[in-house]
């Protein structure tokens, strides 16, 4: 290897960067070049002293005077809390199932369901033990009156509305999702844009 | 207090605790303001950027997620507070080649109390020499090399690629052997 071509590579050697083989090359350079050892050398001692700099320290009171400016209320408090405390997933998970509480209940009113008759029963059996029984066999017919609803409920226009607004509900919430990682790295790139 | 993780310090700053936050600032004042002096190259514009750069932090402590490191993030905000300060002034160097200026730049920082650094020449031309490098490329020097960070680290403050981060380093490191050998071999080196 000629000079220009080693000294091109050294800072990559350095690094570590280089095959094994490439490395052995320059190596086997090295050794019979004062030259490059040296332009190696002061390569290693310019990164040395940079390396050796002492560290600045701050000014004894400098904690001091930060939380002062930030204890004087002139500083914004930290924004962006409640986006933190609130993370999305539980809200479209309850948005989730209030869409299908709703749907419940279109399905109720889908097969016609006598409400009334339903209500007076219950507030019996809630005045008379005596008619616990029919109660009981109210509610089980109750019970089945939500599961035929429920089989129904699949089939009526209601759900496929429900379903495309608990559809675009996800979509919506997951491009906000996006959206906010990506105003975030933006804000981190805008930063360090230069 | 100051043993808690700083994730923790930032939750209790977030719900109120703004004692939480002053011990962030003593646990990081150092990096910050090093990285400050050395991009800026003067203790005055390093500690109100110091200032400046903790308080953006306080104010902008909900946009930090967990999931990354908050030195890195913090530094982030720093480089970046220090690159736009940059553009409206300078590095504030004494020419390198400029052996009077140079020891009286070392004569003052002897006398000055506060200023446990830049006290022989050798550390005055390497201070000067890295304020002569483009900005980019002396703050990875200054993350790589001062602040020990692997080029992975650094890229992640810089949000910039690995090899892009290894490239400044690079040609930093060559630009900064150019600017400091003639003293080698006034040293014999």
């Amino acid at each position: 290897m000629r000079c220009w071509q080693v000294r091109r590579q050294l800072l990559r050697y350095e690094d570590g960067d280089l095959s094994p083989q490439q490395a052995a090359q320059i190596q086997g350079h090295l050794r019979a070049c004062p030259a490059c050892r040296g332009e190696l050398a002061r390569g290693r001692t310019a990164v040395a002293w940079v390396e050796a700099l002492d560290e600045a320290e701050a000014a004894p009171d400098f904690s001091d005077r930060v939380m002062a400016t930030i204890r004087s209320g002139q500083v914004t408090e930290p924004a962006g809390q409640r986006e933190s405390v609130l993370p999305l997933w539980p809200v479209a998970a309850a948005m989730g199932v209030g869409g299908l509480v709703l749907a419940a209940f279109v399905g109720l009113w889908a097969v016609s369901v006598d409400f009334s008759a339903l209500g007076s029963t219950l507030v019996a059996w809630g005045s008379d033990a005596g008619q616990a029984a029919a109660a009981i066999s109210v509610m089980g017919k109750a019970l089945v009156l939500l599961v035929e609803a429920a089989l129904r409920v699949f089939t009526t226009p209601a759900l496929v509305l429900i379903a495309l607004d608990l559809l675009l509900l996800g979509v919506t919430l997951l491009l906000l999702r996006l959206w906010n990682a990506r105003r975030r790295a933006l804000r981190i790139g805008t930063m360090l844009a230069m | 207090m100051a043993e808690e993780s700083d994730d923790l310090l930032i939750r209790r700053t977030l719900h109120g605790d703004v004692d939480a936050f002053g011990v962030i600032v003593d646990r990081y004042r150092s990096r910050v303001f090093n990285l400050a002096y050395r991009m800026l190259g003067d203790r005055d514009r390093a500690d109100e950027a110091a200032q400046e750069v903790f308080i953006r932090a306080y104010t902008a402590l909900g946009s930090y997620r967990p999931s990354g490191s908050f030195s890195s993030w913090l530094l982030a905000i720093a480089a970046n507070y220090c690159i736009d300060s940059l553009r409206q002034e300078p590095f504030a160097a004494v020419p390198i080649d400029n052996p009077k200026a140079v020891a009286t730049a070392v004569a003052g920082a002897a006398s000055d109390p506060h200023a446990a650094y830049g006290r022989t020449e050798t550390q005055q031309l390497t201070h000067n020499a890295l304020g002569r490098l483009p900005d980019m490329q002396r703050l990875v020097i200054v993350l790589v090399h001062i602040h020990g960070m692997s080029y992975q680290q650094a890229a992640e403050v810089l949000g910039q690629p690995v090899g892009t981060v290894k490239s400044h380093a690079h040609r930093g490191r060559a630009r900064l052997k150019r600017l400091l050998a003639p003293h080698m071999e006034e040293n014999g080196l």
